[in-house]
């Protein structure tokens, strides 16, 4: 397999790891590769910046020993992936005990999210389609529907931003009064939990089989490599309700769905802790934060996405 | 206690502006908290330190209430930070 240089979430990415990117002829901001296989048990050495107790599959990351510059992440009986912040490099150590293909899932996900953080960039563990231009995100915790409203979105014409992580930036431009926020493309194809997996069939979109037990709908891909966020979105699936209800959140409320929804939780380090803090204030004061109760399939009703769409835009 | 100094331990929380309210980081504990428009009035004065009589003057003049209701509002706020361990000493 053959190395190439694929952007996600803004970084060009070199390796022979297959990613879910658009293939980019600059200079890569990281190299990843495979390293040799080793047995994943228990946290590394050096200091703890991060931890999610989970027993043998818990994770863990330090930094060092001997070298703050050195982010060794480790993912109990999975993987060990190692960054080397000065040279730029991530390498990927798989456990034997894991399936091999979970290392392009791991580098698209965890990696370049932990990447992102090494540079001072926070990310929201969030689901995006481009709609008007501008990008319309589904932010909150797994299984709260994000992957499925936006394949859904996808399906009906949407082209997608990204699955599972986003990079978002909020700027205050020269004689502008508020700040903007904007997000990145990522990873397009949408990882849908079994039970949601009926989706992909029902709206007709092409979709396989992932190695973490989900499946891929493959969804078309926004062609713009940075967009505007014009709104994030928590989604409320409800079984009872027969139409879009979009409310808009406001002041602590706001901040705290996007508190709660880092890509990267578990630190421990406070100046990795204040990056999401910072950017879901920031967020919060340049994007409308929605709240939206969805009627919930499969099946879903006819017309959902454009009644979603408009619901959110009118709002936004 | 109307005339005790009361002031943030600067060194324990983060707090920003949302719409008027406020999202405060609490170091120690790594928590995020919030707090309503009236805590945001009154925080400013709670950082750079602050009595209770002040704490009521800030809140009255804020929101046109009187001092009586405002130094009752001040004083729950103040034991909220103080059972969370936020304020110095």
């Amino acid at each position: 397999m053959s190395a190439k240089t694929s952007e996600l979430h803004g970084l060009a990415v070199h390796t022979e790891v297959p990613l879910d990117g658009v293939e980019v002829d600059r200079a890569p901001d990281w190299h990843c590769s495979i390293g040799p296989a080793r047995a994943v048990d228990g946290p590394p050495p050096g200091r703890l910046i991060g931890e999610i107790p989970f027993g043998e599959l818990g994770f863990w990351a330090t930094t060092g020993p001997g070298s703050p510059r050195r982010w060794i992440l480790r993912y109990g009986a999975t993987a060990e992936t190692i960054l080397e912040l000065d040279a730029r490099t991530i390498t990927i150590h798989p456990d034997p005990r894991a399936d091999e293909g979970l290392a392009p899932l791991l580098l698209a996900g965890s990696g370049l999210a932990h990447a992102l953080a090494a540079d001072g960039v926070a990310a929201l563990h969030a689901s995006a389609v481009e709609a008007d231009g501008s990008a319309i995100s589904f932010i909150g915790p797994s299984g709260q529907g994000k992957s499925t409203i936006a394949g859904l979105l996808c399906a009906n014409g949407f082209p997608a931003v990204t699955d599972d992580l986003l990079r978002c930036e909020v700027i205050t431009e020269e004689k502008a009064d508020q700040p903007r926020a904007f997000c990145f493309r990522g990873g397009t194809r949408m990882r849908l939990r079994p039970q949601a997996a009926r989706l992909a069939e029902e709206i007709g979109m092409g979709a396989e089989a992932s190695v973490d037990g989900r499946v891929c709908a493959i969804a078309a891909p926004t062609r713009h490599r940075r967009l505007p966020l014009a709104a994030i979105v928590v989604p409320r699936p409800s079984r009872t309700e027969a139409h879009v209800i979009v409310e808009r959140l406001r002041g602590r409320r706001a901040a705290a769905e996007l508190l709660r929804s880092p890509r990267l939780p578990g630190w421990i380090e406070p100046s990795l802790i204040r990056l999401h803090f910072e950017l879901s204030e920031r967020l919060a004061n340049a994007v409308p934060i929605l709240e939206a109760t969805i009627p919930w399939g499969p099946p879903f009703p006819p017309g959902l996405a454009t009644e979603l769409v408009g619901g959110i835009l009118s709002n936004a | 206690m109307s005339g005790q100094r009361i002031r943030l331990d600067r060194g324990a929380v983060e707090a920003r502006l949302v719409d008027d309210e406020l999202v405060i980081y609490e170091k120690r504990s790594r928590r995020y908290l919030g707090g309503n428009a009236t805590a945001a009035a009154l925080w400013p004065s709670l950082v750079e330190g602050t009595t209770m009589d002040g704490l009521a003057q800030a809140l009255a003049d804020s929101y046109g209430i009187s001092l009586e209701r405002a130094a009752a509002d001040a004083l729950r706020f103040v034991e909220a930070l103080r059972a969370q361990n936020l304020l110095e000493d």
